[in-house]
């Protein structure tokens, strides 16, 4: 179990960050890289699940497929990095640096620690675990995707409204490379894991909006005061990151759309190569949940709205104001080429 | 109309009676007046009003629930709006302007303040227990599933068994383990789907439970083992009946078809 363990944050930790070398900014942060490596291997992960889930290939075929290409990123990370090394590009922070760095933080990292630890500690039964996470457990001992009724393991045809949102077959595939149970991987890892990476998303909108660095840990710091004080329903996104964490519905809740906040933020002020991101986005987005394919399509269309509005009002014209909604429209395409799946596997 | 009541319905039932939209709104309102960054307020103004509007918009709302979400999923076109960054930015945003210390604390202290006394506590919540495990399951249903796997006749046949569980294991043991097939899952316990299950009926029961009744039924029902709440009283030995007791745990007892154990 312990090694299981090791292997799978191993997996979580190592493959994000080679893989970010291959995409992040030269400027961009930590965080930064390590959220778009994981939104690489996640939209990576969609990209090749859906066509064998559509088509009910074998899981463990996917897989093979899945590994080849995600070793080749994980490759070219390291080579970059390595390369790097050689040309003296990457400079090794000293302790003294890093130490200074997250100085600022710190109350930010204890706040987060103790949650991640209650995590572990504790637990939040959820009816919706018994789709989800069983998933997973029957994936892996049928080798089959999305062909199994959940309740009681008895062959089914492929369910159209949940084949998009591949996110139980990746746990099922971490559970797979690691030896660890699914159940135990959603819910005393992927539990901290996504709450990481979700104060990290904040950090990264903080490092946006905020000009003065002195007030970034302290808008996270009231981020997660908000967090822990928004349990008012069962239906707000804070509630669905605290008591499912794991579930596609509450990482597209709580990950998705702020990082669509951040990106969308790029767009508007004319950041390099965001467009890309956000179609990788998008993916990711599919991959938590299908509703995602109309959600964040709201979202992306009622951004581009309120940019090309502002244009309008500025210029007066039309045409202007019209060529900036492109963007946005091409940012839509992987959810409405989703969106049309889904409506051919649901019939 | 129907569709404006239903959107104003869940807008009351997603906000509770805390102080979460109301925090929303007057952050939208300020940064709205105080905020001169034209990207900043298209981002945190604009685009969250434009979302907000979109949702309550009749047409696009009936469009939503009747054909593309659903009605009971409809709240989630909320969480697309960033109420927690929106409320935070503001209270930055204010915190920079107004730089005496006092003013500071005020600003900071009024946030708390309402945030405890309006909106909900997570630390409070005490649907949080002590975890059993690293899977988050209760050890006890892991320990049933654990015996009706390790009974000789699956093991030497490597045979998936046929099982029937009481209501307090169907959320678990299909998230455990699917070496074990079932006669009903989750959806036999969720009241509002009206599922037909007896055999989950016979065993949830306060009645005292006829050995010889849940014998028969298990059999026509080809249900290979169930296991049953171990509070439950059996009139007979199920034994008699061809489901000899194959096992227990602290809160259940396993019976499982002669032939397989």
């Amino acid at each position: 179990m312990l090694s299981g363990m090791m292997n799978t944050i191993l997996i979580l930790i190592l493959c994000p960050c080679l893989i970010s070398e291959l995409i992040s900014r030269k400027d961009s942060f930590a965080a930064e890289r390590f959220v778009l490596g994981l939104t690489v291997m996640w939209g990576l992960f969609e990209l090749v699940s859906v066509p064998f889930i559509i088509s009910s290939s074998s899981f463990s075929v996917m897989c093979i497929v899945y590994e080849v290409l995600l070793l080749i990123l994980v490759f070219a990370g390291a080579v970059k990095i390595a390369l790097k090394r050689k040309n003296k590009e990457y400079k090794k922070p000293g302790i003294k640096e890093v130490f200074m760095q997250l100085l600022p933080w710190l109350p930010v990292l204890i706040l987060l620690a103790i949650q991640c630890i209650f995590f572990v500690l504790f637990q939040h039964y959820d009816g919706d675990d018994s789709y989800y996470v069983a998933q997973s457990t029957i994936t892996l001992k049928t080798d089959t995707m999305f062909r199994r009724d959940v309740n009681n393991g008895f062959y089914i045809e492929v369910e159209g409204r949940h084949a998009l949102g591949a996110l139980p077959m990746w746990i099922a595939w971490l559970s797979n490379v690691s030896g660890l149970h699914p159940a135990a991987i959603d819910h005393s890892i992927m539990a901290p894991y996504i709450l990481t990476i979700m104060y990290g998303i904040y950090a990264m909108l903080s490092e946006r909006i905020i000009k003065d660095k002195k007030w970034r840990p302290v808008f996270v710091l009231l981020i997660g005061l908000w967090y822990l004080h928004s349990n008012i329903s069962l239906y707000t996104a804070e509630t669905f990151v605290y008591t499912r964490t794991w579930q596609g519905k509450a990482i597209f809740g709580n990950i998705i759309v702020p990082l669509a906040f951040c990106f969308i933020y790029d767009l508007y002020t004319r950041k390099k190569y965001t467009l890309p991101l956000c179609l990788l986005l998008g993916l990711c987005a599919v991959f938590c949940t299908s509703t995602a394919v109309y959600l964040l399509t709201i979202l992306y269309g009622c951004a581009g709205l309120v940019l090309g509005i502002t244009a309008f009002v500025k210029t007066k014209k039309l045409k202007t104001a019209l060529l900036t909604l492109i963007p946005f429209i091409i940012a839509c395409l992987p959810l409405l080429t989703g969106g049309v799946i889904y409506m051919i596997i649901k019939r | 109309m129907d569709t404006i009541k239903a959107t104003l319905l869940i807008l009351k039932e997603y906000n509770s009676l805390s102080l979460y939209f109301l925090l929303f709104i007057a952050a939208l309102i300020y940064l709205g007046i105080a905020e001169r960054d034209r990207v900043k307020r298209m981002l945190f103004v604009a685009l969250p009003a434009a979302l907000a509007a979109v949702f309550l918009f009749p047409v696009s709302a009936w469009l939503s629930m009747h054909l593309i979400l659903d009605q009971e999923i409809y709240y989630r076109q909320l969480w697309l709006i960033p109420y927690g960054a929106v409320v935070c930015y503001a209270i930055i945003h204010a915190m920079q302007k107004f730089r005496k210390i006092w003013q500071r604390a005020l600003i900071i202290t009024g946030f708390t303040g309402l945030l405890l006394i309006g909106n909900g506590k997570l630390y409070l919540n005490r649907q949080y227990t002590r975890s059993e495990n690293l899977y988050h399951l209760p050890q006890d249903v892991i320990d049933a599933c654990d015996i009706i796997l390790s009974a000789d006749g699956v093991v030497a046949m490597d045979y998936a068994p046929k099982c029937a569980f009481p209501a307090s294991m169907v959320e678990f043991n299909r998230q455990y383990t699917a070496d074990i097939l079932t006669v009903y899952g989750r959806e036999a316990i969720i009241a509002r789907w009206n599922y037909d299950t007896p055999f989950l009926d016979l065993i949830s029961a306060n009645a005292p439970i006829d050995a010889e009744e849940i014998c028969s039924m298990a059999a026509d029902d080809e249900i290979e083992c169930f296991v049953i709440e171990n509070d439950k009283t059996i009139t007979g030995d199920p034994a008699d009946f061809g489901y000899p007791k194959l096992g227990a745990t602290g809160k259940y007892v396993i019976y499982m078809a002669k032939w397989l154990q």
